[in-house]
């Protein structure tokens, strides 16, 4: 079993590949079709007149209609286009979460950055692990807790991850009031393992 | 570079000329039909009208060209449906609504210092995929009768003490009788 690597831009991903795809299959079907002219699949008469042929320049010319609608098509490509930047600056990091759903209650927000902190720290903490830092993904109603971890090596890997997931998860749930919140643990093992003696 | 960093790389660049080649258009359109202009203001187009009034469909050129699109659209398609190596290879400790697991990357790393614990075995590489952890170590010892036995087992328990969900079947090959 295997897990993808961690997307904290799945916005970004989806749209890239999606354009990328259309880009692709665009640029296959012109030079299929194209092609095609070349060969004389469209009649000898086709494949022996220019790629921009008089009657083609003629009723561009002659035609006001014809740039309005090109016009048109360079607008919608262009705002598509910046649509498409904007989507690479988009991230599903959160900044604060409201702690309290019910309005008439009042409003109380944690922010995440804080919780983060506390939570990196926590883990750092313990034996075994080097570094670590905690990022929350998601929205207001949906939030995903996600932990990297490297490991020193003076633990093993199972023994941390037990400790992680016993004593470190259900604080974290706890202050979030939220006992299901899912969480993504990526563990990045020693490369070079203290050897510790027995 | 990551499949991920590719496209994105590759789709600020596309998006990038797609808006300002659309931008220049309109710049001609809105300058000739609502400003009478007579000449290109920004976009010098018409050496590209005119070379494509003399290209034939059927001249070498234009299926340089044709093709070197059918080669590019291939490209991006295959590109984006290539399955990108597994980033993390899941624990057994994993269970709903928690994930855990191990980055692949240092696993590797990792695998190749474990399996120079070894004694005889100087340097080891290692490889991980889905189903497979593939060791290669090198040995200064002439005659190290066992030594891929040892090896091979130090590194089945080493694999064992991950707890990974589905342990990856074990390679190992020792290079005796020389080191790097």
């Amino acid at each position: 079993m295997t897990l993808p690597a961690l997307d904290r831009t799945p916005v970004a991903t989806r749209t890239n590949r999606v354009g990328l795809l259309l880009l692709g299959l665009l640029l296959l079907a012109g030079g299929v079709v194209g092609l095609v002219v070349s060969f004389g699949g469209f009649g000898d008469g086709r494949q022996q007149r220019p790629a921009l042929d008089p009657a083609t320049r003629s009723f561009a010319a002659e035609n006001t209609w014809f740039w309005i609608a090109v016009a048109g098509v360079a607008l919608l490509v262009a705002i598509l286009a910046l649509l498409w930047l904007r989507a690479q600056l988009s991230t599903s990091r959160l900044n604060t979460i409201n702690l309290e759903s019910d309005r008439s209650r009042g409003a109380t927000s944690l922010e995440v950055s804080a919780l983060e902190r506390a939570c990196s720290g926590e883990l750092e903490s313990r034996r075994g692990i080097g570094r670590a830092s905690a990022v929350m993904l998601g929205s207001q109603y949906y939030q995903r807790l996600v932990l990297l971890i490297s490991l020193d090596g003076r633990e093993p890997l199972r023994a941390v991850d037990n400790g992680i997931q016993s004593e470190v998860l259900p604080k974290v749930r706890q202050a979030l009031e939220n006992p299901d919140l899912p969480v993504r643990i990526e563990y990045r093992l020693a490369t070079h393992p203290v050897r510790v003696a027995s | 570079m990551t499949v991920k960093l590719t496209n994105r790389v590759l789709a600020v660049m596309v998006a990038l000329a797609l808006l300002v080649l659309s931008v220049l258009v309109l710049v001609e359109i809105v300058w000739i039909l609502a400003l009478g202009g007579t000449q290109p203001v920004v976009l010098p187009y018409p050496p590209v009208t005119d070379y494509l009034a003399e290209l034939t469909w059927n001249s070498a050129p234009a299926r340089a060209i044709l093709i070197g699109l059918v080669i590019v659209g291939l490209l991006l398609i295959a590109a984006e449906f290539r399955r990108s190596k597994p980033g993390l290879l899941t624990l057994a400790s994993s269970s709903a609504p928690v994930t855990a697991g191990v980055e692949r990357r240092t696993l590797q790393k990792a695998a190749a210092a474990a399996a120079t614990d070894v004694d005889g075995i100087s340097t080891a590489r290692a490889r991980v995929s889905r189903r497979q952890v593939n060791v290669s170590a090198v040995s200064g010892l002439r005659d190290g009768g066992g030594l891929q036995d040892q090896v091979a087992a130090r590194m089945q328990s080493w694999i064992d003490e991950l707890n990974l969900a589905s342990p990856p079947a074990l390679s190992v090959k020792v290079d005796q009788g020389r080191s790097r």
